[in-house]
């Protein structure tokens, strides 16, 4: 509990990179007087959304898998979100969203983050993967369209063309995780 | 009334560690089961700022060009208001006397002895705290520690830092584009040219530390999902 006067400061802390409770969200309901319902956030103007989600060989929702959009046109335009939060930053088992997406075409391909990197806040993946998901391993892979399954081409890919101030549905991946 | 507590979300920046990556994401906190995305309530935030130097400068100047970093988002509101430098100079001996006051403060660790003090890393670079009502997953205040013992480089930019830790009080957390798999060394499918990591990344570019100091797509989304521009 903090003083109402001043700050004051946890005596240990870690040198890693942390962040608390940075995982699913989901707006805290009423307004805050500005006019917006917080429950439904507002669509970003000129740009629209990607979702879709993510299961694995036996049709299991996965959670904290990294989805990542790359602009095909220029590959530098990169958007990405986690699976397991879904519209209205609500938890949603499997299903992503990328909000915020400038119109375009673009690929779509899942990597996990678990066991990638053991000094980037690995523990708050594991806890996150560990909310109603399997851990499994499987390599990165693209969207593959009607051809998706988990016996496909990891490098094979759909475009996925993004409108303005829509929701291009229907990006459901499938990890070739051997299943 | 049930009386609500208030939960300190602490984020840093580090340097000096692997990079590795996520996408543009929400702090958030758990209430009764709720999840609920941490933000402020009302917009623009004011500042108050140390009247100290930074890097032997006046450190203003980088707040300021933080600020209208973000301030720029065309499809967000107005985030950064005033700032005001105050009388004096914040050190590790004042500075946990500072008043709340519904604003965000933002400190110049000259020496690096505040962000000592609280058992970090002479490797810090920056840290970006808030304090939030865990009910409603409101802002309430925030404070800003920027590590001026570290000279600036090609690998560690003040500026980019600044923006970085700018990005952690509006309530941005971490992104996950641009990393490598470090068990393997390997960029992974579609690897980001450096330029282009998003600023919320979490470790300094070791390529060119001042590519922070623009905020990327994935930055410019996350900030407008939390803030739109009406």
């Amino acid at each position: 509990m903090l003083s109402d006067k001043k700050f004051k400061f946890f005596a240990t802390l870690t040198t890693f990179c942390i962040i608390t409770l940075a995982l699913i969200s989901g707006c805290g309901g009423g307004g805050d007087g500005d006019g917006n319902d917080e429950s439904t956030p507002t669509p970003i103007i000129g740009t629209g959304s990607i979702q879709g989600t993510v299961r694995s060989s036996s049709g299991t929702p996965l959670n904290a898998i990294h989805v990542r959009a790359v602009n095909i046109s220029d590959d530098n335009i990169q958007l990405s979100a986690f699976s397991g939060i879904g519209p209205n930053l609500t938890f949603q088992n499997g299903v992503f969203r990328i909000d915020g997406v400038p119109a375009g075409d673009y690929r779509v391909l899942i990597e996990k983050l678990d066991g990638r990197s053991s000094t980037f806040e690995d523990n708050r993946y594991s806890n996150f993967v560990g909310l109603n998901s399997p851990l499994i391993s499987f390599p990165d892979e693209y969207f593959n369209g009607a051809a998706e399954s988990s016996l496909d081409n990891p490098l094979d890919f759909a475009v996925i063309t993004v409108t303005e101030d829509q929701t291009t549905q229907g990006i459901n991946l499938i990890t070739n995780d051997g299943g | 009334m049930k009386r609500n507590t208030t939960i300190l979300t602490l984020v840093f920046l580090c340097t000096c560690f692997p990079g590795f990556v996520f996408a543009y994401h929400i702090l958030n906190s758990s209430s009764g089961g709720r999840f609920v995305f941490i933000k402020w309530k009302n917009t623009p935030i004011d500042f108050r700022v140390d009247g100290g130097t930074l890097e032997g400068k006046d450190g203003i100047v980088v707040v300021e060009d933080a600020c209208d970093e973000w301030n720029r988002v065309p499809t967000a509101r107005t985030l950064c208001g005033s700032l005001t430098v105050l009388p004096m100079d914040i050190t590790a001996a004042n500075f946990d006397t500072l008043p709340l006051l519904n604003d965000g403060i933002i400190i110049f660790d000259e020496t690096g002895g505040i962000l000592s003090s609280l058992g970090l890393s002479a490797n810090t670079l920056g840290i970006g705290i808030t304090l939030s009502n865990t009910a409603t997953g409101e802002i309430t205040d925030a404070l800003i520690i920027l590590n001026g013992s570290i000279p600036s480089s090609k690998t560690t930019d003040l500026l980019s830092t600044t923006v970085h830790e700018f990005g952690h009080v509006w309530g941005l957390a971490h992104t996950a584009i641009g990393g490598i798999n470090t068990a393997n060394n390997t960029p992974g499918l579609d690897p980001i040219d450096p330029s282009a990591i998003p600023t919320m990344f979490p470790f300094n570019n070791p390529i060119d530390d001042t590519f922070g100091r623009t905020l990327e797509d994935d930055d410019i989304a996350g900030i407008s999902l939390l803030y739109p521009q009406n």
